[in-house]
């Protein structure tokens, strides 16, 4: 784990308020709309300068729908992103013009999950790594020589490798190319979309190594997306897990492995392989599929697969609010269930 | 934890010089040594090239003016080349003489093998401009100048019924017939990665617009159009005119298929992550799109104009076959077997029908080329 820097004195970089995401499901001959996925339902969370913020949560709960709204590659319907400039001044990423976008994106780059189509197989790695400069006009063409020269001894790549294409490299390779091209012009915030899960598992933790030195050296925030409990565990500092386009539970990685306080992050953590054979009896096993955020069910859509359910749950939805503990849930029942974390002293014998 | 960067290095640096060939190739250099692997489609490739070359230097390779026509030299047979003269090298075409058949009234040739007309290369013949600005009266195969006598003449495939060299207009027919199907896969191209790309990058309101006009025109029925559009045609507009009309009608109606592919492209690309990727970085519209939509599928429209070609080429000539097309003297393929049409001419003129050929070898050949191209294009192929 990073050294966490002191999380909550600093002004938070970038502040997501209530955001929603929703596609219309569109059917027949006239394409007419029949209903609404609701991808992002009302996610909110902010991260510091220099902490690493993790999204996890299964297939199809919004996480990538939640991040490309954030960067405007898609427009959010309703909330706010509030992004810290370089000037100290607030903008609200959600409201701006794309035109007023632009210059803001050299500030917040993007880290894709598949390293083979995230880069053009018709440029060379130097004009992958050098596009960011390019388009935003910085420096000259031998200034981006050199600044790519750098960057690829930085993420351990050998630099004669620039005129190459990117067929020529292996797939912990190529994602090293994405982080040297989001790093290329000193971004204060990179979103990092399951960069390791398209990886074989010895190449996952080279890369998540090299993600974090790299933080290390050059103070970087990062927001992370997964739905490996693992991989968030090794590089966070603060975790929002996520459940049908709605934040579940948010905490340190400590706290929501040791103590976690909603059902739904109890469940994600027992069902991680463990070594503890004393500790499988303890297992909440998740019943039932995960819910359709295209007809989600009533009250707290965990409500048909909880084991903790009340009536209360079926009909009202339990807003995120911090409990008698100050952690941040949403579960009507979170300060009365005694729930079981990964390695919880006692938890065998319950 | 800095290991591993280094053991890859390590890995990198034991690769061979095969390799190292293969990562500094472009994408364009690795499509190439895919479609060199595609046997038929280099000889295809080479046959097509083959032809244009012919359409370029028509002039040069004809032995006659096309359109001069002598009726007492009417549908007389072929006169093969001969390269001996029993051992002795001298190339020659044997004479051919005819008289009118009392009872059937038809001209019967005979062809008389001691009577040998010399033939050269870069003989004289009549006047051209060699690439449309050099004038010259060089042919490459022709009559020796030495040797001729005023009766003497070379039809290499036999003469039409007035008499007009088969072999020239052959040669003339290729040319329109290949310039009219390459400059309506031009237009359609045009038309078709216009209408496409606004279609595919946009999406809403104007993508419907076009894919309701391209299904407009795709459901009406082509044949009866033409027919109408012929009729209506003005009967004293020039050979061009009526040319450009043509290839602007066929053009009209073949960039269905390029705009459906360009806009399946660019569809499919909007949402590639490399495009996503690019957008984030600060790149702008044009950027995106002329960087990097286009290029990745460029291989994609010269495989879908190549296939394009064949249906443009084999539109003309039906219609200049049915007569809706290029009308004579205009000569195209069309107009050159719609003098084939009858049973006659199988029956006793069968080298009526040697236009037949080019056709089959070009449709077919462009084909391959297509079908070899997209191959290499695609790389999901292998
Ligand atoms: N462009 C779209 N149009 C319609 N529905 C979409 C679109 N993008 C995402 N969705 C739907 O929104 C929901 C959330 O998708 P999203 O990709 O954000 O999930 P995710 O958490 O990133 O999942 P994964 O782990 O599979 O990447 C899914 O049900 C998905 O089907
Ligand atoms: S609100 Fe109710 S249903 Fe939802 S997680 Fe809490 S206990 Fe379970
Ligand atoms: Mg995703």
């Amino acid at each position: 784990m990073t050294d966490a820097p002191n999380v909550g004195t600093k002004k938070p970089l970038l502040e997501v308020n209530n955001l929603k995401k929703s596609f219309p499901i569109k059917k027949g001959f006239l394409q007419r709309t029949v209903g609404h996925v609701r991808a992002v339902d009302d996610v909110s969370f902010s991260i510091t300068e220099g902490e690493t913020l993790s999204l996890v949560g299964e297939s199809g709960c919004g996480k990538t729908t939640t991040v490309r709204a954030i960067m405007r590659a898609i427009n959010p319907d309703e909330g706010q992103v509030l992004f810290r400039t370089r000037d100290d001044e607030t903008v609200d990423l959600a409201e701006l013009s794309l035109s007023k976008i632009r210059p803001l994106r050299r500030d917040i780059q993007m880290i894709f999950q598949d390293p083979f189509s995230s880069l053009n197989p018709r440029m060379t790695i130097f004009q992958l790594i050098s596009e960011p400069l390019l388009v935003n006009r910085i420096g000259t063409h031998e200034e981006r020589q050199d600044r790519v020269v750098e960057l690829l001894r930085q993420v351990g790549l050998r630099p004669e490798y620039m005129q190459r294409f990117p067929h020529a490299f292996s797939g912990g390779q190529r994602q090293r190319i994405g982080i040297a091209r989001a790093l290329a012009i000193n971004p204060r915030l990179i979103v990092a979309d399951e960069p390791v899960s398209g990886l074989d598992v010895s190449v996952q933790a080279q890369v998540i190594n090299l993600m974090m030195d790299l933080q290390d050296e050059f103070g970087l925030t990062y927001l992370f997306v997964s739905h490996d409990l693992s991989v968030v565990n090794q590089i966070s500092d603060r975790v929002v897990v996520m459940y049908v386009g709605r934040v579940a539970e948010v905490g340190t990685p400590q706290e929501l492995f040791h103590n976690p306080k909603h059902p739904y992050t109890a469940a994600l953590i027992s069902s991680l392989p463990i070594s503890d054979p004393k500790q499988r009896a303890e297992r909440t096993v998740l019943e039932g599929e995960i819910a359709n955020p295209a007809n989600p069910p009533s009250g707290c859509y965990f409500h048909p697969r909880c084991p903790f359910a009340i009536d209360k749950c079926k009909v009202e939805t339990p807003p995120l609010k911090e409990d008698s503990s100050g952690r941040l849930v949403s579960c009507h029942r979170a300060d009365e269930l005694e729930l079981v974390g990964a390695t919880k002293p006692g938890a065998a014998t319950g | 934890m800095e290991s591993n960067p280094v053991e890859h290095e390590l890995a990198l640096e034991m690769e061979d010089t095969v390799e190292e060939r293969i990562s500094v190739a472009s994408q364009r250099q690795l499509i190439w040594w895919r479609f060199r692997k595609h046997r038929v489609a280099v000889v295809a490739t080479a046959i097509i090239v083959i032809f244009y070359t012919m359409v370029i230097f028509a002039d040069f390779l004809a032995t006659n003016v096309p359109a001069d026509s002598e009726a007492f030299r009417g549908l007389m047979p072929p006169q093969p080349v001969h390269i001996f003269d029993g051992w002795k090298p001298s190339p020659h075409v044997c004479a051919v003489s005819g008289a009118r058949n009392p009872i059937t009234f038809q001209k019967d040739y005979v062809t008389d093998c001691t009577e040998k007309i010399q033939v050269r290369l870069f003989a004289r013949g009549y006047e051209y401009k060699l690439l449309g600005v050099i004038p010259t009266d060089r042919h490459l195969l022709g009559m020796s100048d030495d040797t001729l006598r005023p009766e003497d003449h070379i039809y290499l495939l036999g003469t039409d019924k007035q008499g007009r060299d088969m072999y020239s207009r052959l040669l003339f027919g290729t040319r329109i017939s290949l310039t009219i199907g390459l400059f309506g896969v031009v237009l359609s191209l045009v038309l078709g990665i216009v209408l496409g790309a606004i279609s595919g990058f946009y999406g809403g309101l104007i993508d419907n617009l076009i894919q309701r006009l391209v299904e407009i025109t795709r459901s009406i029925p082509s044949i009866p159009l033409y027919m109408g559009i012929a009729a209506a045609f003005p009967h004293d507009w020039s050979i061009l005119k009526i040319y450009f009309a043509i290839t602007i009608i066929i053009s009209l109606f073949a960039w269905t298929d390029l705009a459906r592919v360009v806009r399946g492209r660019f569809l499919t690309m909007r949402d590639e992550d490399f495009v996503t990727a690019a957008m984030l970085s600060g790149a702008n519209q044009r950027r995106i799109i002329f960087r990097h939509m286009l290029p990745s599928f460029y291989s994609h429209i010269i495989a879908a104009a190549t296939l394009a070609l064949p249906l443009m080429i084999i539109a003309e000539t039906t219609l200049s076959f049915l007569g809706l097309g290029l009308r004579p003297p205009a000569i195209s393929w069309g107009t050159l077997l719609q003098d084939a049409q009858n049973v006659q001419t199988i029956a006793l003129t069968p080298w009526l029908m040697i236009p037949a050929l080019p056709v089959i070898l070009v449709i077919l050949a462009l084909n391959f080329m297509g079908d070899g191209l997209r191959d290499a294009a695609d790389p999901y192929s292998n």
